[in-house]
């Protein structure tokens, strides 16, 4: 790792040397507006109450340019505890070396005061392929298109009502609060890593496969509502899900028809403060085998909560996000089949008839001269005993049947510029998959999985 | 239902760049009307309602003089005398989009507006501000803020209105001005040899007025 950490310094001293300091987390945004990246970002990509209005407003702020283009690129050095299975095969690929992993083009800008938007296209250097082999691979990522109205107050001196449409593909990719998950801690992940059995819908499963045009109000910067409806990202919205494996059973998940999203925030703003208690929901029916789409479906309900709290001054900021999600999983389609002796195609065999999963993330972060950053983040996943969906299995399985995953995140940032993040992270798993000593059946600890990421994330 | 979604997001489309078109003209004929909604749409994001800004980051611009905020915009068009951090981060580029004319009326549609109520503090600290700012402090040759800022701290012309101002960021600027960040001869002068208390309490003072 120490090794790693030379090769990335010297890579960030001389990125750093070559850059100007005009550039931000979508840095097109940052010229259109003229602004610096602190404007509309804690630290890249968690917003400022500035940066959710300039999102809100639909990023129409500033003057159109010309070329809107933007780009990124990560690289970095993963570590994982135990890298090897009860067989003594390596499980991820490529750790202890410096690695490419990514490398994104961004257009992103307004078209008019009222049009504006931007669409991410990211190569993927280490992605892992159906054989198993790490290979070149690059498709659509976090898109959010937006048309926007304003009403201002009768005294005309500020915006009353802040509306308008989005078209997006990942459920709450369009959100501004840093609480939800499309832009939730921690904000990049190590390019392969062991992944707990289980996540809720809400939680990035459905992401760069849906469609999702919504509505929203935010009215006097203090009531936020919104609904959405999703679809499978096919037909004249495919372009939405580019680089997605559809065609294999089980590579992405269908679904059907329409599917509901909402989202209703409260805001207060004061002094250097900033605080947004919330609540989202997502309810959708789903294919049990994405290349069987005249199947009965199975539904999934979820309801979460959450908060934020910022405090941003010069030279010392604080920043608190927390969320609870809830699921419901009605297996009205897979359970039947499961219990009739044969799951439809690659789709779930759940032992009982409806589940729940729930996730809870706690984050706390500080920054000094948004330059030093420090975050400490707790996160768990308990839910139903099934050991139809969750069976014994080396690494990925769980003897007991429970999804249950806690743990902790630490992550140590330094920004040299303002488009140049340098950043060490530990995931520290405290249960894994429903247990701490041999949660899989084979002898694997939750701890075996801890994991540390050292990355250079440049934007430009 | 997908089909209704389709023809409602062209439909809006075309509303925007019809919109759009309207509020472009607009800006030519009438700056004022111009600068109104550049306040509305953008300035107040940050400097709050009518130039009352809520975050200390960000100056109250309400009430502030006319004359002081035309040099102040064209100052960081001009990306020279403002070269403090915060200038570079928030303002160059953005004052950099407006013209002459709607940097005018800006400054018009700010003066006009009503000044913010002051914001208490701690007593001691507020009558040792209004000390220094009233009086100076003659055995250190520091001059009153009063007789250029005036006794009510409203300032004149182009010299800026203080009273009421984020105490933060009153602070903010005195250090700027003293490290030569924001190059100002003249309070440079004045303010060079004010110690960190001396700056509290006359921002605290301020912030009451």
């Amino acid at each position: 790792m120490f090794r790693s950490l030379g090769r990335i310094a010297v890579l960030a001293s001389l990125l750093g040397l070559a850059i100007s300091h005009s550039a931000g987390a979508v840095p097109a945004f940052a010229r259109q507006t003229g602004q610096a990246c602190v404007a509309c970002h804690v630290s890249f990509p968690e917003l400022t109450p500035y940066g959710r209005l300039f999102k809100l407003s639909g990023y129409t702020i500033g003057s159109r340019l010309t070329l809107p283009l933007a780009f990124m690129v990560q690289a970095g050095d993963t570590g994982v505890r135990k890298n090897r299975d009860d067989q003594g095969a390596q499980i991820v690929p490529k750790t202890h070396s410096t690695q490419v992993s990514s490398a994104s083009l961004f257009v992103a800008g307004k078209i008019n005061d009222n049009v504006g938007g931007w669409i991410q296209w990211t190569y993927n250097n280490l992605y892992v392929n159906d054989a198993g082999k790490t290979v070149g691979h690059s498709g659509i990522d976090n898109t959010d298109l937006r048309v926007v109205g304003r009403q201002t107050d009768a005294e005309g001196t500020s915006i009353r009502w802040l509306y308008g449409l989005t078209i997006h593909n990942s459920p709450t990719v369009q959100d501004v609060w840093n609480s939800t998950p499309a832009f939730g801690f921690p904000f990049t992940l190590p390019p392969n890593m062991i992944s707990p059995v289980a996540a809720t819908m809400l939680d990035g499963t459905l992401a760069q496969q849906v469609a999702g045009v919504g509505g929203y109000v935010f009215w006097n910067r203090s009531l936020y509502f919104e609904l959405t409806g999703y679809r499978t990202a096919d037909g004249i919205f495919s372009p939405l899900r580019a680089g997605q494996d559809v065609h294999t059973p089980g590579g992405v998940h269908r679904l059907a028809g329409l599917n509901p999203y909402w989202r209703l925030a409260w805001n207060r703003e004061w002094g250097s403060n900033s605080l947004m208690l919330g609540a989202y929901g997502l309810r959708v029916r789903v294919y049990p085998d994405n290349t069987l789409p005249f199947t009965p479906t199975d539904r999934y309900t979820d309801i979460a909560v959450d908060a934020q709290y910022q405090y941003i001054t010069d030279p010392h900021t604080f920043a608190l996000q927390a969320t609870r999600i809830h699921e419901r999983q009605s297996y009205l389609a897979s359970f039947p089949a499961s219990e009739a002796g044969a799951a439809i195609g690659a789709g779930p065999a759940p032992a009982n008839p409806r589940d729940t999963l729930n996730t809870s993330r706690l984050k706390a972060t500080y920054y000094f001269r948004r330059r030093y950053g420090v975050t400490l983040s707790w996160f768990s996943t308990t839910g139903s005993s099934d050991s139809g969906l969750y069976a014994p299995g080396s690494v990925d399985g769980s003897l007991s049947g429970k999804p249950d995953t806690n743990g902790y995140i630490t992550e140590f940032d330094y920004l040299p510029v303002q488009n140049l993040r340098l950043m060490l992270q530990y995931y520290d798993y405290r249960k894994f998959n429903g247990g701490r000593a041999n949660y899989d059946g084979s002898g694997r600890s939750a701890k075996d999985n801890n994991t540390w990421f050292l990355n250079l994330w440049f934007v430009y | 239902m997908s089909i209704v979604l389709r023809m409602c997001s062209v439909a809006a489309l075309g509303l925007a760049a019809v919109a759009s078109a309207n509020a472009a003209k607009t800006a030519e004929a009438n700056p004022d009307a111009a600068a109104m909604q550049l306040a509305a749409r953008v300035c107040s994001n940050c400097h709050g309602p009518g130039g009352n800004s809520v975050s200390p980051l960000f100056p109250k611009l309400a009430a502030q003089q006319e004359t002081y905020l035309v040099a102040q915009i064209e100052a960081f068009k001009a990306k020279r005398t403002r070269g403090e951090p915060e200038a570079h981060e928030y303002m160059h580029g953005m004052a950099a989009l407006i013209d002459t004319a709607t940097v005018d009326a800006l400054a018009r549609y700010y003066a006009r507006q009503k000044a913010p109520p002051g914001q208490g503090g701690d007593p001691a600290l507020i009558a040792k501000g209004q000390q220094l700012f009233q009086q100076g402090a003659p055995e250190r040759q520091i001059v009153p803020c009063a007789s250029c800022h005036g006794a009510s701290a409203g300032g004149n012309g182009a010299i800026p209105r203080l009273a009421g101002q984020h105490a933060e960021y009153i602070t903010h600027q005195i250090k700027a001005i003293q490290a030569r960040l924001r190059d100002s001869p003249v309070m440079y002068g004045i303010v060079q040899k004010l110690e960190p208390e001396d700056i509290k309490a006359v921002a605290v003072y301020l912030q009451s007025l």
